[in-house]
């Protein structure tokens, strides 16, 4: 080699060649199971969000029906004051048949005794 | 990722140059290699035993691929001249530049290896696939052709 190669080598290297464009930050297919993770546990996360929201969106929308017990029918007063139950009574304990058709008559008939009732108001009058 | 990164920190402005030889457009050079190293990093190729070598070879496939579609650009444009001088001699720079692009391919790739990649002759042998004596040879013959075109920007020592 000549003795003057390395000085025009020097002088060569201070012109710069023009560097390439950056590389962008690329994350490559050699580690696809990080990303496979990742979208798993993002669709498992969705998943019961979704799951609770629907079930709690279900039970505010339930008809009453489904969440309260009915409630027991009222004791039909008219019932209680029938023809066959009466003739019943009258069969099998006589004495007791005006007490109950006094508790059917005050159960079915308008109450005066109040003080505002309408019959003590026309009764006044 | 860290070692695409760094042949690219290490050999990317010499593969522009490279590039360049083959192509008039700068902003071409610049796509191809980036082009080859984007490939890399994306994992679309494996990383090679000799990367090198590779990259040199890659980056001349993709240009001369490249050099077709730009056929119809005739003339050299001065304003994309690819050195940068520290000297600020844009004059000088012109001058390598069109030297370099006029010497035979195997010379070119053999002097920008050795300068601007700062590969050793057996790294450049290796490389270009070559016995070490022909590479030194090449780089010989190309360094003399570069100093007598560049005399008027360079005083040698007596």
């Amino acid at each position: 080699m000549n003795d003057q190669d390395p000085r025009f080598e020097e002088f060569l290297r201070d012109f710069h060649p023009r560097a390439p464009k950056p590389l962008p930050p690329v994350f490559g297919p050699r580690r696809p199971w990080r990303w496979l993770a990742a979208a798993a546990v993002l669709i498992l996360g969705c998943g019961v969000i979704a799951d609770r929201l629907l079930e709690k969106r279900t039970l505010r929308n339930a008809p009453p029906a489904l969440t309260a017990r009915p409630a027991p029918p009222a004791e039909n007063p008219a019932r209680e004051a029938s023809l066959g139950r009466l003739s019943q009574i009258a069969m099998e304990d006589p004495s007791a048949l005006d007490a109950a058709l006094d508790q059917a008559s005050r159960d079915l008939l308008p109450r005066f005794e109040r003080r505002n009732s309408t019959l003590s108001v026309l009764a006044k009058e | 990722m860290d070692e695409v990164g760094r042949l690219c920190g290490q050999h990317g402005p010499a593969l522009v140059l490279y590039a360049r030889s083959f192509l008039w457009d700068m902003g071409v050079a610049e796509d191809v290699v980036h082009g080859v190293f984007l490939k890399l990093l994306r994992g679309q190729v494996a990383m090679p035993d000799v990367p090198v070598a590779y990259l040199y070879r890659a980056v001349r496939n993709t240009a001369l691929n490249a050099r077709r579609d730009e056929s119809r650009k005739a003339s050299f444009d001065e304003r994309d001249c690819c050195f940068e001088s520290v000297t600020g001699n844009r004059e000088a720079a012109l001058a390598l530049e069109s030297a370099l692009r006029d010497l035979p391919c195997e010379q070119r790739e053999v002097l920008i290896m050795r300068v601007w990649s700062q590969m050793t002759l057996q790294e450049v042998a290796a490389a270009t696939g070559v016995p070490p004596d022909t590479a030194a040879s090449r780089y010989r013959y190309g360094l003399a052709k570069l100093r007598e075109r560049l005399k008027p920007f360079h005083k040698e020592s007596p």
